[in-house]
Parts: structure tokens; sequence; C-alpha cells
């Protein structure tokens, strides 16, 4: 059973959905629905599956539906038909007292514009969840310290937001969303609007937290850099459709139609592919009978732009290492040429080869 | 059918029209009608001068209502009276009983909190609350009848005020159904409610209130209305994400984050209480209004030109300490850039 | 085309300058002093439609209280004051005549009464005939003024009028100012929403009333009884009431005071207007111009019940149903004012 699932939704915005939704399951466009009846279609046929512990990326332009989408999942709005499934239960089933239990203990949201209350204070915002779930003073800021020290917030807790800059007071949002302790983190487009430097240091304190914490994390980005770095999973829509899901690797190297294409035209893909990926058995290395005069060891996860200039420097051939230092494989000019041209070979098979 | 429902109001809006004019024709003394109905259409002379049985029978009916409020519902109205009068003998007696500087004393200490600690509002506050007494000894006395009647005024367009505003700002119907009330008790003439207001709670300080509720309230009503619909949704958002109920929702985010603008409202109400209290003493509310009026009626300019400065010292007073506070609270929320912070 | 528009506009321009001109050159031009009650109010509506319908003339009305409007005649701002209460004001009117600023013409309503009265059911049930009568704890605490704890409540004239200082004086004379407080109820309309207030409510009502009124026949007052009227003893009420209607109320002294006299209303001319003999059929009019107690309480209650408020439409009424008026005008003048009704 995913941890979250959402099954067949669509979502009509206007004056009577209802009556446009068949319209809309026959196969009516996005235009078509607005000219005719004025209505707006936010979510067309949209199914999703989010395993857990897994990062899913929801990506696309504005107007996609991914805002309406993540906000389906903790009923901020209601589908128009369709169903959404948080650990099994229907969200829509649930009545008004225990949908604020599953608010509260479920799932956490973290805002693209911060959310942050600004007339509390730093440590009474990280400490609102647990405030609206009555515990104690003494226990909301024990907690709440907590997660500000997880963030680097340390010395800032009795400031305003107005008083922080934007990485900060998203570090809030953050650590606000992490003192709860849900399983389930929704977080929309929470370092748009962020400058790029800060917004690179968020992802890496996402990756890092993650990493340790191994929540589930559905997240909404229209960066692709973003959600290639960030994503196990990514979910691309256009107009309110599921163009394509799938790995990062994927969806760079099979682009499922021109639009995807499009989104992935110009992607850097030295900054996106692991080692791992490209990497040949010992087996296969072995029976290429390469002359491995210089040899640099790379961890496996580490992408390929961070190896790249060394190997240019001195030819070199890549030892792929684990943790511990095992060799798991290699990776020769051969390799990296054919991973880093635009067309569509197929990486993916080659390496088996 | 669909299309049909927009001809709905135009029809449901000429048949009353209708309606009305046959009602005044009907009611029309027999002296001011033609012989015949249908003289009307032989005989024009009634487009000269508007016709006397073109007359929507208001007046009478309006009328036999008040005196049928008055006999029936005459103790809960001597009720009201009562608990008003009694809240505001008590104010007043006590504050014109304490020394006055012991007065004066008060209102800088609750202007220097209100204001949050600000010197210079305190000082200004503290000059004209002396100078009311300063310009004549007796406007001491009727100021505070005046100022005890504005508090009692303002304190029941708070208690009644802010939570009609608040229910405006979440639910549709109520703010459509509202709106041309407050629309209506704003435009109307205060002397329309001024005499009923006798009628029914007698001259003195209770009609007076009543007068100030009627036309100091709209604007408190709209303004806690505004503040609350103008609450961030993104902050909203965050605060249902969370699983606030919707009573949490309301006092932990929206009123505190309301509260400028109900502040403002507030001050609004402040202000034009004063300015009700000065016409109120047209019916015998005694205060410094009269003092005005006094000075207008007998004809003595400079009576009525001091009794003015008092009025606007008052209105000063009452002005500096609600917008401090309001201004304290913003500050609160404003977005007020600190540099040197790294990140 | 440019001179047609000139031509054009010339015309207009010379039209409004006649038109101007012609209103300027009316055959007369009258300024009105009215009071704000409703005697004086017909009055001026009764006269104001007879002059500008009969005599052609342009006529003005300033409305105010007693002391503002006849400070305004006084100083020749006002032409023509159709109701003086001038035994109320008789020091004021005196000291005017010697110094030739007003001159008096005669008698309008030959009788009129003042005084303090009480609701009838109150008035029957405690035996209250004098004013001595009021003068306990008990009559007191049923005329209760929840303002002033202790003390009873007489509803007075408002501070513009004079009535309201004489009340004073007589409060102190005889001795109700420990029972009552002399209230100032802020207007006439006040006023009268007061005492029909509280004979809606069926509450004891105290209050000072004057005829004639068209409140006065629609409710059952009774009025007390006071010291007999001596002419001295009011002359030197009066001197006090001036005295402290100029100085303020602590120049108060110890003095004589009795009932409100049976007064006739009279009316009175600024010298400048009198003086300028153009204004002589006006002055003869206003001299002319006399209506009984009966016949302007009757005005009076039409004003109230059937008008809907209308002063012209009362004035219309009186002029359409009675021909005393008749007398005080030339026949010409008659015959236009009856055809514009």
């Amino acid at each position: 059973m995913s941890k979250i699932e959402v099954k067949n939704v669509y979502k009509i915005f206007g004056d009577n959905p209802s009556k446009v939704l068949p319209m809309v399951q026959d196969g009516a466009t996005k235009e078509e629905i607005l000219e005719k009846t004025g209505h707006t279609v936010g979510l067309d046929d949209v199914s999703i599956k989010v395993e857990e512990g897994e990062t899913f990326v929801c990506m696309g332009l504005s107007g996609s539906g991914k805002s309406t989408l993540i906000r389906h999942i903790n009923r901020l709005i209601d589908p128009t038909s369709g169903e959404v499934l948080v650990e099994g239960t229907n969200v829509m089933e649930l009545d008004q007292k225990n949908l604020i239990e599953f608010r509260r203990h479920k799932m956490s949201m973290v805002f693209q514009r911060f959310g942050l209350f600004p007339h509390k204070t730093v440590i009474q915002n990280v400490g609102y969840g647990l405030e609206v779930q009555g515990k104690d003073l003494n226990e909301r800021n024990k907690v709440a310290m907590e997660k500000i020290e997880a963030v680097g917030l340390t010395g800032f807790e009795h400031q305003y937001p107005n008083q922080l800059s934007g990485g900060m007071q998203q570090r809030v949002g953050l650590a606000r969303a992490l003192a709860t302790n849900t399983d389930i983190m929704l977080m929309d487009e929470a370092f748009s609007a962020l400058d790029p430097i800060i917004r690179s240091d968020m992802q890496k304190q996402l990756i890092d937290l993650q990493a340790e914490l191994k929540k589930t994390i559905l997240f909404i980005s229209h960066d692709l850099d973003e959600s290639l770095r960030l994503g196990d999973h990514i979910g691309i829509l256009n107009h309110g459709r599921v163009v394509q899901i799938g790995t990062p690797i994927e969806i760079i190297m099979k682009p499922a139609d021109d639009y995807v294409a499009a989104f992935v035209k110009d992607v850097n893909r030295a900054k996106v592919i692991k080692a791992k990926i490209i990497m040949i058995t010992p087996e296969q290395f072995k029976s290429r009978k390469e002359k491995n005069s210089n040899t640099i060891k790379v961890n496996e996860d580490s992408f390929l732009d961070e190896f790249l200039p060394k190997v240019c420097l001195t030819p070199a051939t890549v030892e792929v290492v684990d943790k511990s230092g095992n060799i798991k494989g290699y990776i020769t000019e051969k390799e990296l040429s054919v991973a880093l041209t635009k067309s569509k070979a197929d990486v993916l098979t080659k390496s088996k080869t | 059918m669909q299309k049909y429902k927009k001809f709905i109001k135009p029809i449901v809006i000429t048949i009353t029209f209708i309606f009305f004019i046959i009602i005044s024709y009907r009611s029309a003394k027999p002296r001011y009608k033609p012989e015949h109905f249908t003289d009307i259409f032989n005989d024009f002379s009634w487009l000269g001068n508007w016709p006397k049985w073109l007359d929507f029978p208001l007046m009478q009916p309006l009328n036999a209502g008040f005196d049928w409020l008055i006999v029936n519902y005459g103790l809960f109205f001597e009720a009201i009276n009562n608990f008003l009068l009694g809240l505001y003998t008590s104010m007043k007696d006590f504050l014109v009983g304490l020394p006055w500087p012991l007065v004066i004393a008060i209102v800088i200490f609750i202007t220097y909190f209100a204001s949050g600690r600000k010197v210079n509002t305190t000082i200004a506050v503290a000059f004209c609350t002396f100078f009311l007494g300063f310009l004549s000894p007796r406007y001491w006395d009727k100021c505070i009848m005046t100022t005890c009647i504005v508090l009692i005024g303002l304190l029941l367009c708070i208690v009644v005020g802010i939570p009609i505003g608040i229910a405006m700002a979440r639910n549709r119907t109520v703010r459509n159904a509202l709106l041309p009330i407050l629309d209506l008790m704003q435009t109307i003439p205060s002397f329309c409610y001024l005499i009923p207001g006798i009628l029914l709670f007698g001259l003195g300080a209770v009609p007076a209130i009543i007068a100030i509720f009627v036309y100091a309230v709209p604007p408190l009503i709209r303004l806690t209305d505004l503040g609350i619909r103008l609450v961030d949704k993104e902050v909203i958002e965050a605060s249902e994400a969370f699983g606030a109920s919707k009573k949490q929702t309301l006092w932990g985010v929206q009123i505190p984050l309301a509260l400028p603008n109900i502040m403002q409202g507030i001050n609004q109400c402040t202000m034009m209480s004063l300015a009700m209290v000065v016409i109120a003493s047209m019916i015998g509310t005694r205060g410094i209004g009269d003092e005005v009026l006094l000075g207008l009626q007998q004809l003595n300019v400079g009576m009525a030109t001091e009794a003015g400065i008092a009025i606007v010292l008052l209105a000063i007073i009452f002005d500096r300490i609600t917008q401090s506070y309001g201004e304290k609270i913003q500050e609160r929320t404003q977005k007020k850039k600190v540099f040197n912070v790294k990140d | 085309m440019k001179f047609l528009k000139n031509i054009l506009l010339s015309f207009v321009f010379a039209g409004f300058m006649a038109l101007g001109t012609t209103s300027a050159n009316a055959a007369c031009k009258v300024h009105l002093g009215d009071f704000d009650w409703d005697s004086a109010n017909v009055h001026t509506a009764i006269a104001s439609f007879i002059l500008e319908k009969g005599y052609g003339c342009e006529v003005q009305v300033t409305k105010g209280s007693t002391t503002p409007i006849m400070a305004a005649a006084f100083d020749q701002q006002i032409d023509i004051i159709t109701e003086v209460w001038r035994d109320n004001l008789v020091q004021l009117i005196e000291d005017n005549l010697a110094k030739g600023t007003i001159i008096e013409l005669g008698v309008n309503t030959p009788s009129s009464t003042q005084g303090f009265y009480v609701d009838k059911p109150t008035a029957d049930k405690y035996n209250l005939k004098h004013v001595d009568d009021m003068k306990s704890a008990k009559i007191a605490k049923l005329f209760a003024d929840p303002e002033a704890p202790g003390k009873g409540r007489m509803t007075s004239c408002i501070s513009g009028w004079t009535c309201y200082t004489i009340n004073l004086v007589k409060h102190k004379v005889y001795g109700l100012d420990e029972f009552y407080t002399n209230f100032d109820p802020g207007s006439g309309g006040a006023l009268d929403a007061a005492i029909a207030g509280g004979f809606k409510k069926g509450k004891p009502v105290f209050s000072y009333y004057w005829t004639p009124t068209g409140l006065m026949g629609k409710v059952d007052l009774v009025k007390l009884e006071e010291p007999k009227y001596d002419q001295a003893c009011w002359d030197e009420m009066t001197k006090v009431v001036e005295d402290i209607k100029a100085n303020g109320p602590d120049v108060y002294k110890d003095t004589c005071a009795c009932e409100y006299v049976n007064m006739s209303l009279t009316k009175a001319a600024s010298t400048k207007f009198a003086s300028d003999a153009k204004n002589k059929p006006i002055l003869d009019f206003i001299r002319a111009y006399s209506i009984p107690t009966a016949d302007v309480n009757r005005s009076l209650a039409f004003y109230m019940d059937e008008s809907g408020g209308d002063m012209e439409a009362t004035a219309k009424h009186f002029l359409a149903n009675t021909g005393m008026w008749k007398k005080w005008v030339p026949a010409d003048v008659a015959k236009k004012v009856v055809a514009s009704l």
C-alpha cells in the first residue's frame, strides 16, 4: 500500500463543477471547457502514488495544477471527483473532527511564501502545530528549540518573522513542519521564493534531513534542476494532466512527449546523473581489457560534474566505490561520452552490456 | 429553465413596484383621487404637480408601529434604560468625585502604556487633558460626562460591532444582508433616531448612547470585516494545514492579524461618537456639547468657540490614545527589514 | 459659425441679466424672523404666503432661538417678527424701544398661557393644584431625575428661550430648586417628545408648557397655580432675569416671582424697515394681522395631525378655510392669494 495515493482525481473550478465533469471525462481540453462553460479545469484525471520514505516531486509550469494537487492531500481543497488515500484512508470520508486530527498528526506543510504568523515569535511559530494539539508550553518550547537548532537558527527564537531574511523565514517554516514529527511533509514550492544561493543551501539541508529522517515528502516545484536534485520520483503535470511519472533519469533520458522533452532539453546532465547509474560492472570492465593506467576513486552517489574535470585533466578510468570502499563498478570514456550526449541513446541499457 | 433565472429579479422588482403604487392609490384620501380610476387616463392634470394619490403610506404605519412598540415592549426598553443609565451614572460619579490631578495621572498612565511608552504622545495628551479644565473650570466635569457617554457608547459598539464584523467576514449571506443596513445607519439623519430615542428612553444620556451606537458602529463593523478578510490567505492555509479548528484559526490567527484594522475601526468609532455627543446635546444630554449649544442659542460666540476648543482637545486625547495603541500593534506585523542579519 | 455662436451666447447672457435685474427690482423684499416653536412657525408661514403671492414680495426667512433672532432684529438685520412673547422679554423690549431700534405693531394673538403643568392622572391622584404642593420629597420622587439622584425633574425651556431663565428664577423663589432640576431638553422637538413619550408610557410628567401649541390639545395637562400676577413683581423679576442672561446664574439675587400672566403676543418691526416709505402697505398688513388663540390652536392641530409636518400646507389650509385674513389686506391682494391656493 502506498503512503499517499491519488486516484483519478478531477478538480473543476466554477459555479457548477459536477455538471461540467462529464465533458472533461469525455476528453475536452482546458481551453474548450473554459470557452464553453466558463469553468477552469484544475486537475484532469490525475493519479499518482507516493511510497513511504521517498521524495516525490510534482513538476510543471504555472497553471499546471500542481499547487491544486498538493492541497488535495490535506483536503484544503475538495476534489470534484476521484479519491485521495493516505495510508489507505480516504481523506474525503473523514468528518471535520477526524480531518483535524488527521492534519495534526499525519502531515505537515511548508509554503512558498513561508506562511509564518507575523504576530508570533520564531519559537511560537515553530511550536504552532503542537499548540494546536493542546500541548503545554514547556513541552512545545522544548521540541521547538530542538527543531530550531536542527535548521541552524539557534539564537533567533525570540525574533519576529519580519526581522528575518527570506531564507531564515523558510527555515522557520521547515522547522515548524518538522516539529509535529509527522510522517508526511507537503512542500508547496518551498524554495521558489528564495534567491539561488540560499535555495541551493536549503535543498542540501533538506537532503541531509531526509537522509536522517526518511519522511515521505510530496514536493512541488517548477524548477527542473531542483526536481532532479531532490526527487526520487518525478511527476510532470501539464494543464492539469499527468504527462509522465518516473525517476529523474527516466525523465531526462526518455521524455514521454514534446512537452517533457522541451523541459529537459537544456538540463545539465553532468549535474544530475550519478556515478552508479552509468557504471559498468567489474566483470564487464575486465572483459574490455582496458589499460587502466590512472584510476580515480569516486563515490557511487556522486554526480558526474563532481569528478568529470579530474577525468578530463588526467585521462583516467573511474573506480566507483561505495561508502566502505568496496569497488562497485567502473566508468570509462565510453560511458561518459554516451551519457553526456544529448541524443536519445539508451544509457541504462548500454551500461548493462 | 436556467436561462430564465436572470429574469426573476427584474420581474420581482416590477411586481413589487406595481404593488406599492396600488397601495398608495387605495390608501389616499377620497378628495385626492378622481371620481373613478379610469379618469386618470382622461384628465391628465395629475401630470402637473405630483398627485396626492401617488403618496406611499409610510408615515402612518411607522407611527402606529412605533406606538405599538412602546406600549408592548415598554418594560424591555425600561430595562435597557436602567442598565445603561446605571453604568453611566456610576462611571460619571466615580470620575467626577476623584481629585482632578488624579484623573490627569490616570490618563497619563493609560496613554503611556497604550502607546508603548512613547513619551511625546503622553506629554501631548497630558497637556490636552490639563487644558480641558484650564479653559474653564466648569468644563472639567462636563468633559467627564461626555467622556463617560463616549466610553459607554464605544463599549457597546465594540461588544456588538466586532462580532458582527467577524460574522460578516465569514459568511457571504450575512454580509450581503447587513451592508445595506449599515449604509442606512450611516446616512439616515441623526434626528430620525434621536427623537424615537427620547420617546423610548426619555431625555438624557441613554438616547445619546443609543444614537452613538447607530451612528458610530458601521465603520467599526466594516473595518473589522475588512481586517479579517484581508488576512493573508496563505497564513490562514498554514493554520488549517496544521490542524487548527475554525475557532482556533479565528482567535489565534485571524483576529490578532486583523487587529490593526480593528483598532482603526475603534478610532473611527470614537471620533464619530464624539461628534454624535455634541448633536445629542440637542436632546438634553449634559456634557461639553451643551456648552456649545448654549453659546449658539444665547449668541455668545466666545462661549461657543471655547467649548468648541474643548471638544477638539477631547478629540485629540481620544484619537492619540487609540491611534498609538493601534500603531503599537501594527509594528508587530509590519514588513520591517532589519539589516546586518547574517543568514 | 463662430460669429453665430457669439451672437447666441450674447442673447443668453442678456437674458440672464434681464432675469436677474427683474428679480432685483421685485416690488418689495421682506426678511422675516422665525423662532423654533410651532406657533411662531405658523404665523411666519401664513405671512410669507400672503406677502409672496398677494404682494409679490421676495420673502426671506431666518429661523432661530429667541436670543439670536431678537438680537438680529435689534441690529436691523431682520425686518419683521410676527410673534413676540413680549412680557417674557419686557425689559429687553422696553430698552430697545427707548433706543429706537424697533417699533411695535400691535397684538397678534390676544391670549396665551404659560406655566408649570402636571399630567392629569398624577395631579388628580396626589391632589396637586399649586406649585407648593410639589415641594415634597415624596412627590419629587414621582418625577425622579435619573441624572440627579434624590431630585425630581421639571422639563423646562431650552436655554435659548427666555422662559428658561424665568423658570430658573421661579424655582429659586418658590423653593422648588431644592426638590427639582430645571432641565433643559436641548431643542423644542425634544421637549415635545419628552412630554409625548411620558404620556405614551403612562409615566408622570412635570413640565413647563404653553399655548398656543399643537401638543396641548392632544395631551391632558393640568396647570399648577402660582402666586397671582402682579405687574411690579413681574417687572422686578424680569430685571433679575435679564441680569442673569447677560452675566450668568451667579448674579441671582432674591426677588419676587408670580405666575405667567395671560399675555398677548405682539408683533415688531425694525425701525430701518419701518422708516422706508415703500414698505407702508406691508406694515399696514402686519398691523392688521391678528389670529385668536383658538384658531391658532386649530391650525397647529392640523399641522400635527394632518399636514404631515408641512407648514406651508397648514398655512394654505388656514387661508382656504377662514375669512378673517381678508380683512387684513386690500381686495386685489386677497384675490391674488385666493387664486394661488
